[in-house]
C-alpha cells in the first residue's frame, strides 16, 4: 500500500524568531534554487511509493520562496485532477503572503493556509520578536480569502512573558470576530539552543505555569462556546475544518517527510534528515526501527491527545492485543486520578478511552503511563 | 619456635595517625616483604578501606626479626581497625596479643580514638609502647605530644619512642622495644590444646579460614579439633601464617598466631572468641575469650526495585561471610516491600556496610532511619527489646522505656567549646569532665543517648570545629527515657519507613520539620498529597503537595514524536526509581531526607 501523507520542509524564514527551535535558516536568494532542485530530487525518490491524500508544506516559511519557485514546488509535488489530494496546507507568515503568492498557491493545488499570526496584541508580538502588526495579519487574511482559501489556520501563542489574561482573551475575541475556522494555540516553550532559553536561564525571562493553565482553559472555554471542537490538545476547529494531515500523525498513520530536518515514519521505520548544509543539500542522519511495543506506546500517547481518543478495536487490529491487556493498571490509575474516561466505541464493538478536561492539561503526564520499561 | 622468642602485638591509633604506614615499614624492615613488592598501604585490602583510610578487617602478619641481642624473634602483628565502632574487632584482636603500640601523630596530638583505644587495651592488661609518629612533619610538636601522653594517658614520658613511619626514623627502636618490653607468651606444660579464634574469613576455594592464637599446646594438620562452644569436631587440613600472604606451616605452637583450615563450611558455624581444643583430649576449661558484642544500631535495608530482593539477599550473605559482626534478617515494610533488618556495631559500621552494598555490590538500596535497641517494660510486666519503631507497642501498654547511653570522648579546639557544649545539650547529653589537652584543644567526656548521635552528630561536630574535632564513644548502659513514636502519614496511610522513636521533647519539632522536608522532596503528583506527622495518633503537623496542574507540551507533530517519546520514557524511568506508597510516588531522596534532623 502506498503512503498517503507527505510533509515537505522549507527551512527559510525572513528573520529567525528568538524562541524558534525548528530547522530554519535566514532567507538568502542565493541557494534557494539549489535547495529546490535537491528537494525535487528527494521527492522523486519516494514518488512511486506515494499516493498523497494530504501534503503539508511547513517550515520555516514556505512563502519565503519567490513565487516562481513556489509554482515549481507545488507543480512538482501536488498531483492534480482526480489524484488531487484532499488537503494541501502551506504555512506562511502574515508578512510574506502577497496576493501573487496566494494565487500561485491556489493554482498549485493548495487548499489550506496556516498563518503564523501568534497574537493580536502588539506588545506580545514585540516580545516574540515578530515584525508584523495586527493590520498585516488582517491583510494576509484578506489576501487568503480573496485567493479562495476558506480553510485557514492561525497559530496563536500564550504563556508569553508579560502577556496578561486580558490580552489573551482579547486575542481570542479577535479571532472569533474574524471567524477563523481553525486555531492552533500553543504555550510558549523554552527549547534548548534558543535565544529565549538562554534568556530564561539567566533570569531575564520567566514562566508562569499557573497562568499558562488559566490561558489553556480560557481558550478551551471561549472557543468551545463558539462552536469549536478542541480536537487535539492544542488544536481547535469548527466542524469539518480539522487538519487531516495532522490527524494522521496522531492516529499513527505513515507519512513521508522530505527536506532538511524533516522526519518521516514509513512501515515501522522513522527516518530523519539532517539540517541544511552550506551547499544547500542535506542527508538522512537517523533511522530508527520502531518496535511494535514502541509503536503501540506512541499510539496511546498520541491518540489520547485527540478528542476522538483511542478505540480498542482499531488498536487490536493493528497491534494484535488490547490496550487493557498491557496497561490495565495504568488505565485504572489514570481513571482514578480523573484524567481518563472509558466509554463504548461507536457501534458498541469495544471500549475506548479519552482524556478528560483535566487529562488534557496533563497529557504528557498521561503519556508517561504508556511508555515501555527497559 | 620456643615461646621466649615470640611477640604478639597490635598497633592502636586514631585514624590517620599512621598505623598502616608504620605496619608497612615494619614488614619492610624485617624483610617480610621485599622492597619491590612494597606498595603503599599493603594491609588495607578493600578499596573502601583505602579510600576512607580505615582498616576494617584485621589481618595478622608474621615477621621474623633478628634483634640487637643477636637472637631471632617471631613477631606477630595483628592489625586492628582504628575506630571504636569496631571495638569488637579491636578487642578480639587485642585478646590475641600481649602488647600494643600506641601511635600518636606528632602534628595532631592525642585524639578521641587514641583515648578510646587505650581504654580497650588497658581492659586486656596489655603492655603499651607509646610512639609519637610522623616526627618528620614540619609541624610536628613532639614536646606537646609528650605532655599530652603523660597528662591524659598517664604514661611516663621516658617510655615514649619518637618515630616516623614515612622516613623510617625510630622504626628500629620500635622493633627493639617490642622484643624487650613486651612479654613473651606464657609457656605452659599442658598436654591439650587451647587456641583462641579471633577472626574468620571465607575463602571461596578453601572454605572457612579461622585466625587463631595458640595459648596452650599445638595444632597440626590431620588432628581433629573441637570448637568448645558448639562441641563440633573438624579435621584440620592446613595450618599456616600470613607473611602477609598465607604460608603453610607444619604446626602452630604455643604462643603462635596463624590460620587454621578445617572443613568448616560456613562462618556461621564458628563463634568468634571461642576456644579450639583437641577432640581426643579436650581441655577442661575454655579460654576466657572476650565479651561478645551485640549490634547496637539497626536499620532497614531495602532494594529500590523490589524484584532485586533475592539479589540483595545474596549480597547480604556474602558480606556476612567476612563480617560476622554484621547481622541481618528478613523484614517486610508496608512502604518498601521485602527487605532486611540489619544490625551494626555502630555508625561507621553501618555506613560502611551500606556503602559496600552500593559500591562493591552495585545494589540500589534504601536504608531506613537507624534505630537503637530500646528496652520496653509493659504494664503487664513483660519486657521486650525494640529495634524497629514499627514494633513499639501501643503507648497505653507501655510502663516505661529505656534507651542506651554512651560515653563519648570529644576533642575540640578551645574556641568551639561553647558551641559543642550546646550541641551536646541539644542532644540531651551532659559533660562529666573537660580536660585541657594543650593550649589549643580540650577533651570533653560526656554521656549521650546513642540515638542522638546516630545520624548527624559527627557531621555537626566536624562542621562546628571546622574539621578539627574528633569523637569516639563506648557504650555504658541503659537509662529510662520518655520516648514516643513519631509517624508520618502520606495521604492518610502511615509510611512505616518514615517512623521513628524520638524523645518526647523533640517529637513535635521533628515531626514538623519532617513534614516540611517531605513536602519539598515529594514531587507533584496527579493527586494532591497530604503529609502528616502524628504522635500517638494525634496529628501535629500537616503539609500538602499540590496536585500537578499542567504538563502538556504544546506541539506534537510528526517531527516531534521521537523527541517527545524519549522524554516520556525518561520520566518513566524516573518514576520507576521511586517507591510507590499507595498511589503516591515517593522519590529516594525522601528516604534520605528523613535521615537528616535539622
Ligand atoms: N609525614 C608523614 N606522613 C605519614 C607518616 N605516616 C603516615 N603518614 C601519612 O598519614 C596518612 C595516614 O596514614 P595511614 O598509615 O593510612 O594511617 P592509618 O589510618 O592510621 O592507617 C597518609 O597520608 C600517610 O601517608 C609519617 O611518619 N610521616
Ligand atoms: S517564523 Fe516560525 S519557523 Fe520561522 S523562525 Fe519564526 S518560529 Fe521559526
Ligand atoms: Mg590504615
Amino acid at each position: 500500500m502506498p503512503i498517503h501523507h507527505l510533509y515537505v520542509h522549507v527551512p527559510f524564514c525572513p528573520r529567525i524568531c528568538p524562541y524558534c527551535c525548528f530547522c530554519v535558516t535566514p532567507v538568502t536568494r542565493r541557494g534557494m534554487g539549489r535547495f529546490l532542485s535537491n528537494l525535487l530530487f528527494e521527492y522523486r525518490g519516494i514518488a512511486n511509493d506515494l499516493q498523497p491524500r494530504t501534503v503539508y508544506f511547513g517550515g520555516g516559511t514556505p512563502t519565503a520562496l519567490p513565487t516562481r519557485m513556489l509554482d515549481e514546488l507545488l507543480r512538482g509535488m501536488v498531483p492534480s485532477g482526480e489524484n488531487a489530494p484532499e488537503e494541501v496546507t502551506v504555512e506562511c507568515n502574515p508578512a510574506t503572503l502577497s496576493p501573487t503568492k496566494a494565487l500561485a498557491l491556489r493554482r498549485g493545488g493548495a487548499n489550506r493556509l496556516s498563518i503564523g499570526a501568534q497574537s493580536f496584541d502588539p506588545a506580545v508580538l514585540a516580545t516574540l520578536g515578530r515584525t508584523h502588526s495586527v493590520r498585516v495579519i488582517d491583510q494576509a487574511l484578506g489576501t487568503a480569502r480573496m485567493a479562495g482559501f476558506d480553510r485557514i489556520n492561525l497559530d496563536l501563542m500564550f504563556g508569553v512573558p508579560g502577556q496578561t489574561l486580558a490580552s489573551w482573551e482579547a486575542t481570542l475575541a479577535a479571532v472569533l470576530e474574524r471567524k477563523i475556522p481553525h486555531l492552533s494555540c500553543y504555550a510558549l516553550t523554552f527549547e534548548e539552543d534558543t535565544e529565549f532559553f538562554r534568556r530564561k536561564a539567566c533570569g531575564r525571562l520567566s514562566q508562569d505555569p499557573a497562568m499558562e493553565k488559566k490561558m489553556f482553559e480560557m481558550a478551551g472555554m471561549m472557543l468551545g462556546r463558539a462552536g469549536y471542537r478542541n480536537y487535539e490538545t492544542s488544536n481547535h476547529a469548527l466542524p469539518g475544518h480539522e487538519s487531516v494531515h495532522n490527524l494522521a500523525y496522531w492516529r499513527g498513520e505513515d507519512y513521508y517527510g522530505i527536506g532538511p530536518g524533516a522526519v518521516g515514519t514509513v512501515r515501522g521505520v522513522r527516518h530523519r534528515n539532517g539540517p541544511l548544509c552550506d551547499d544547500d543539500s542535506w542527508s538522512e542522519i537517523e533511522r530508527e526501527e520502531l518496535t511494535p511495543q514502541v509503536m503501540a506506546a506512541e499510539r496511546m500517547a498520541l491518540g489520547l491527545r485527540t478528542a476522538e481518543g483511542v478505540g480498542e478495536t482499531g488498536f487490536r487490529r493493528r497491534f494484535g492485543f488490547l490496550p487493557a491487556e498491557r496497561w490495565q493498571k495504568e488505565i485504572q490509575q489514570l481513571r482514578d486520578a480523573g484524567l481518563l474516561t472509558e466509554s463504548a466505541e461507536a457501534g458498541g464493538a469495544g471500549r475506548m478511552w479519552r482524556l478528560t478536561d483535566r487529562g488534557r492539561l496533563l497529557a504528557d503526564e498521561a503519556a508517561v503511563f504508556f511508555m515501555n520499561e527497559y | 619456635m620456643d615461646t621466649q622468642h615470640i611477640r604478639n602485638f597490635s598497633i592502636i591509633a586514631h585514624i590517620d595517625h599512621g598505623k598502616t604506614t608504620l605496619s608497612d615499614r615494619l614488614l619492610q624492615l624485617t624483610g617480610t616483604i621485599e622492597q619491590r613488592q612494597m606498595r603503599d598501604q599493603l594491609l588495607d585490602g578493600m578499596d573502601l578501606e583505602r579510600e576512607r583510610g580505615i582498616t576494617i578487617k584485621a589481618h595478622p602478619v608474621r615477621m621474623n626479626y633478628r634483634s640487637e641481642d643477636g637472637k631471632d624473634y617471631q613477631l606477630n602483628l595483628i592489625d586492628t581497625p582504628g575506630h571504636v565502632d569496631f571495638s569488637y574487632e579491636v578487642s578480639r584482636s587485642l585478646a590475641a596479643c600481649d602488647g600494643a603500640l600506641l601511635l600518636v601523630d606528632a602534628s595532631q596530638g592525642v585524639e578521641a580514638q587514641t583515648v578510646a583505644n587505650l581504654h580497650l587495651a588497658a581492659k586486656q592488661n596489655l603492655v603499651i609502647i607509646p610512639v609519637i609518629n610522623k616526627i618528620d612533619l614540619p609541624n610536628a610538636d613532639v614536646a606537646s605530644c609528650v605532655q599530652q601522653i603523660e597528662d591524659i594517658l598517664a604514661i611516663p614520658r621516658d617510655e615514649i619512642i619518637k618515630a616516623s613511619g614515612k622516613s623510617g626514623e625510630g622504626v628500629k627502636d620500635i622493633l627493639e622495644a617490642v622484643v624487650r618490653r613486651l612479654p613473651a607468651p606464657r609457656q605452659t606444660s599442658s598436654e591439650s590444646l587451647r587456641a583462641l579464634t579471633f577472626d574468620s574469613m571465607f575463602d571461596t576455594f578453601r572454605g572457612v579460614v579461622i585466625h587463631v592464637r595458640v595459648f596452650e599446646g599445638e595444632i597440626r594438620p590431620g588432628v581433629i579439633i573441637r570448637l568448645m562452644a558448639s562441641g563440633n569436631d573438624y579435621e584440620v587440613k592446613e595450618v599456616g601464617c600470613f607473611k602477609p600472604e598465607p604460608v603453610k606451616q607444619e604446626y602452630l605452637g604455643t604462643g603462635e598466631v596463624g590460620y587454621v583450615i578445617a572443613n568448616i563450611k560456613s562462618t556461621s558455624d564458628i563463634k568468634i572468641g571461642e576456644t579450639v581444643t583437641l577432640a581426643r583430649r579436650p581441655a577442661a576449661e575454655p579460654l576466657p575469650g572476650f565479651q561478645q558484642v551485640r549490634p547496637m544500631v539497626f536499620s532497614g535495608i531495602y532494594p529500590i526495585d523490589t524484584s532485586n530482593y533475592e539479589q540483595l539477599k545474596a549480597c547480604m550473605a556474602r558480606l556476612q561471610l567476612n563480617d560476622s559482626a554484621f547481622v541481618y534478617q528478613h523484614e517486610t515494610s508496608v512502604a518498601l516491600g521485602f527487605g532486611f533488618r540489619c544490625g551494626f556495631l555502630g555508625l561507621l559500621h553501618m555506613e560502611i556496610i551500606q556503602e559496600r552494598l552500593r559500591r562493591e555490590y552495585q545494589q540500589d538500596i534504601i536504608a531506613t532511619y537507624p534505630s537503637v535497641i530500646y528496652r520496653v517494660k509493659k504494664t503487664n510486666g513483660e519486657e521486650l527489646e525494640v529495634d524497629n519503631p514499627v514494633h513499639l507497642p501501643d503507648p497505653s501498654v507501655i510502663e516505661c522505656i529505656e534507651e542506651p547511653v554512651v560515653r563519648a570522648f570529644i576533642m575540640i579546639p578551645n574556641q568551639q567549646i561553647g558551641d559543642i557544649m550546646s550541641l551536646i545539650m541539644d542532644r540531651r547529653g551532659n559533660c562529666s569532665h573537660t580536660e585541657t589537652l594543650d593550649n589549643r584543644r580540650v577533651m570533653l567526656t560526656c554521656e549521650l543517648p546513642l540515638n542522638e548521635i546516630l545520624v548527624d552528630f559527627n557531621d555537626k561536630l566536624k562542621s562546628i570545629s571546622r574539621g578539627y574535632g574528633s569523637m569516639d564513644y563506648e557504650p555504658v548502659g541503659y537509662v529510662q527515657s520518655d520516648q514516643v513514636k513519631l509517624d508520618i502519614l502520606v495521604n492518610g496511610e502511615p509510611v512505616d519507613a518514615f517512623s521513628c522513636i524520638v524523645h518526647r521533647t523533640k517529637a513535635e519539632s521533628r515531626g514538623r520539620t519532617l513534614a516540611l522536608r517531605l513536602r519539598e522532596v515529594i514531587p507533584m503528583q496527579l493527586f494532591r498529597v497530604a503529609i502528616q506527622a502524628a504522635i500517638g495518633g494525634k496529628i501535629i503537623a500537616r503539609e500538602t503537595v499540590k496536585a500537578m496542574g499542567k504538563n502538556v507540551t504544546a506541539k506534537c507533530y510528526g517531527g516531534d514524536i521521537t523527541r517527545k517519546r524519549k522524554l516520556w520514557e525518561k520520566q518513566k524511568e524516573g518514576k520507576k526509581r521511586m517507591k510507590a506508597v499507595g498511589t503516591v510516588n515517593i522519590p529516594q531522596e525522601a528516604f534520605i531526607e528523613v535521615l537528616k534532623t535539622n
